[in-house]
């Protein structure tokens, strides 16, 4: 099955629940671990970039449903590359960057990196992101790490959201307004 | 990254250019990029590819989308996707498909071509069955996994007769969005003769029902060689839903649907503009029935209770891919086949190559030169060269 290309056998697609849950083992033994991170500053980094996204989508007027996408490309990402070799920063950007995209409302990345920038320098600071060097390096590797994120999800970065669902269940449960439910769920 | 394992990552990865031989072969271009007929150089296998590099460097949104949605889609009348090069040094990215000898619009251009030359070919009526099978076919996989594009108007027309509608997706956005003006599509793909009445009267959704109604219209038109709603070409770029004229086409094959026939059309946004513009009593002598019987389809085939099933003006009631599948015309001899072909001559001409940097004058002559019915195509989308991919090669089926 499947088709060769070169030396290699490149699997079709099959897209089931089976097949986008990623097995226990991968859960337990991340490639960041492999590579010599412990669990907490995992955890940690994988909170700080979706917070990142949520924010920057926030400034970027981003749908709270491209949020939501990036965050879930970035988590999957660090299930097959670690944060060790990959900048959590970089990656993040680049999943705000390919939400967008994915959810129709795009925006630049230019836009992008200045308002990860305004984000890093925190509050009561407000300096200008000099478009220099540094600044077209890092562009380059925010479009360079869109690429390895498209390329190591295969390019399955159609994501169902549970929201929606879970606002229809609650319906039917009759428990729309216990706000406090809603919100947790 | 240190620099070992980039090199190291450079040397390993596959360059499209190292994989397949496509030098000289375009078949197709159009804004969404370039389409080459390709050939593997291993020679690992003798199959013909289709190539499309994509325009543009880097990922566009309609890229984007195209891709992730071909991953999910999997049904032998649907384009399969077989691999994405991403190319490092130019930043380019190339899509690979199955390859395709003909394709649906190919089929429909050329008997249009020999009708307008007054050398009228039928189409064999066993073909135009089993290609209608696959249509319905693809298209009911499609709607089955809620595959359709919402606000895209235009985009129903040339994805239909493309076959391959999913593959659409990423360009619909390409027709909405005024980057480049239609015009420069093919002047014929673009038109209103595919579309609903309830788009032309300003229904602002994507429906289902929308593309049966596509499908009856090409339908008709492989059973006739004529497109059925035939209209006089319009300034395409008009935002306005509105056509009277394609609408007056409507009417005057099918005839003013009556009140009890389509309850809703009151609640159509264009409802008064219609009522102002349009009176009954135009069309009282037009009617399906009329119009098929010219073309000698006799109204109490099966081929042609069908057509009225699907060219059914309210779109509550049109009949639905699924129970157009079941419909008696595709149990009755001939049945359908897996190959469209099966059994006839081809007499489609092969697909021929476009040199590398046609200047944009020569483009235009070619697309006159269809127009007059000299018949070499030159198909500006893929989606047309992957769609009939199947019609020969699926083996099992129906």
């Amino acid at each position: 099955q499947g088709i060769l290309i070169g030396d290699k056998v490149y699997s079709e697609v099959f897209l089931a629940i089976d097949s986008s849950l990623i097995p226990e083992e991968r859960l337990f033994t991340t490639p960041s671990m492999l590579d010599g991170l412990d669990r907490e500053t995992e955890t940690d980094l994988r909170i700080l970039g979706c917070e990142l996204i949520q924010a920057a989508g926030i400034l970027l007027h981003l749908p709270q449903v491209a949020m939501a996408t990036g965050q879930v490309l970035f988590q999957r990402l660090f299930y097959s590359k670690s944060f060790i070799k990959h900048s959590f920063e970089i990656v993040a950007m680049a999943c705000v960057n390919l939400a967008s995209k994915i959810e129709e409302s795009p925006r630049r990345v230019r836009d992008v990196i200045n308002v990860f920038h305004h984000l890093k320098q925190g509050k009561g600071k407000n300096t200008p992101l000099v478009l220099d060097q540094n600044y077209i390096n890092t562009k380059n590797q925010v479009i360079k790490a869109e690429r390895r994120v498209l390329k190591e999800l295969g390019f399955c970065v159609h994501v169902k959201h549970p929201h929606k669902i879970i606002v229809m269940y609650l319906q039917v449960l009759e428990c729309e307004k216990n706000q406090m439910l809603v919100q947790t769920a | 990254m240190d620099h070992d394992f980039k090199t190291r990552l450079a040397a390993e990865r596959e360059r499209v250019e190292d994989l397949f031989e496509y030098e000289g072969c375009k078949v197709g271009r159009g804004t969404y990029g370039h389409v080459y007929k390709a050939k593997r150089k291993d020679g690992k296998d003798e199959k013909e590819y289709a190539l499309k590099q994509i325009e543009g460097t880097g990922i566009s949104m309609s890229a984007c989308r195209e891709i992730a949605l071909l991953r999910e889609l999997k049904h032998p009348n649907v384009i399969t996707l077989q691999k994405v090069f991403l190319s490092h040094s130019d930043r380019k990215v190339w899509l690979l498909f199955d390859y395709a000898e003909h394709d649906l619009w190919h089929i429909i251009k050329f008997h249009r071509a020999s009708k307008a030359n007054k050398k009228p070919m039928q189409l064999p009526r066993g073909m135009v069955k089993s290609l209608l099978y696959q249509i319905l076919d693809g298209i009911h996989y499609l709607h089955a996994n809620w595959v359709l594009h919402r606000d895209l108007v235009k985009w129903a027309v040339y994805g239909f007769l493309c076959l391959c509608v999913s593959a659409d997706m990423g360009f619909a956005r390409l027709f909405n969005s005024p980057l480049k003006p239609l015009a420069d599509l093919d002047p014929v793909v673009v038109t209103f003769w595919y579309r609903a009445p309830e788009l032309l009267l300003g229904a602002r959704h994507y429906t289902k029902a929308i593309d049966i109604w596509a499908i009856g219209c090409i339908f008709a038109e492989l059973l006739t060689s004529e497109p059925i709603f035939h209209c006089r070409q319009e300034d395409i770029k008009t935002s306005n839903p509105f056509h009277h004229d394609q609408l007056d086409r409507i009417f005057s094959v099918m005839g003013f649907p009556a009140d009890k026939d389509w309850e809703d059309i009151r609640k159509m946004p264009e409802y008064p503009t219609l009522q102002k513009d349009f009176r009954r009593t135009t069309y009282a002598n037009s009617s399906l029935i009329k119009y098929m019987e010219k073309h000698k389809v006799k109204p109490d085939s099966k081929v042609f209770l069908l057509l009225q099933k699907l060219l059914t003006m309210d779109p509550t009631k049109r009949i639905t891919s699924e129970q157009a599948l079941q419909d008696p015309y595709f149990l009755e001899d001939p049945l359908p086949t897996s190959d469209v072909f099966a059994g006839c001559q081809i007499p489609y001409p092969k697909r021929e190559f476009l040199s590398e940097d046609e200047p944009e004058e020569k483009t235009e002559k070619v697309t006159m030169s269809y127009r007059h019915g000299l018949g070499s195509y030159k198909g500006p989308d893929l989606q047309k060269f992957a769609c009939t991919k199947n019609m020969h090669t699926q083996k099992s089926c129906i």
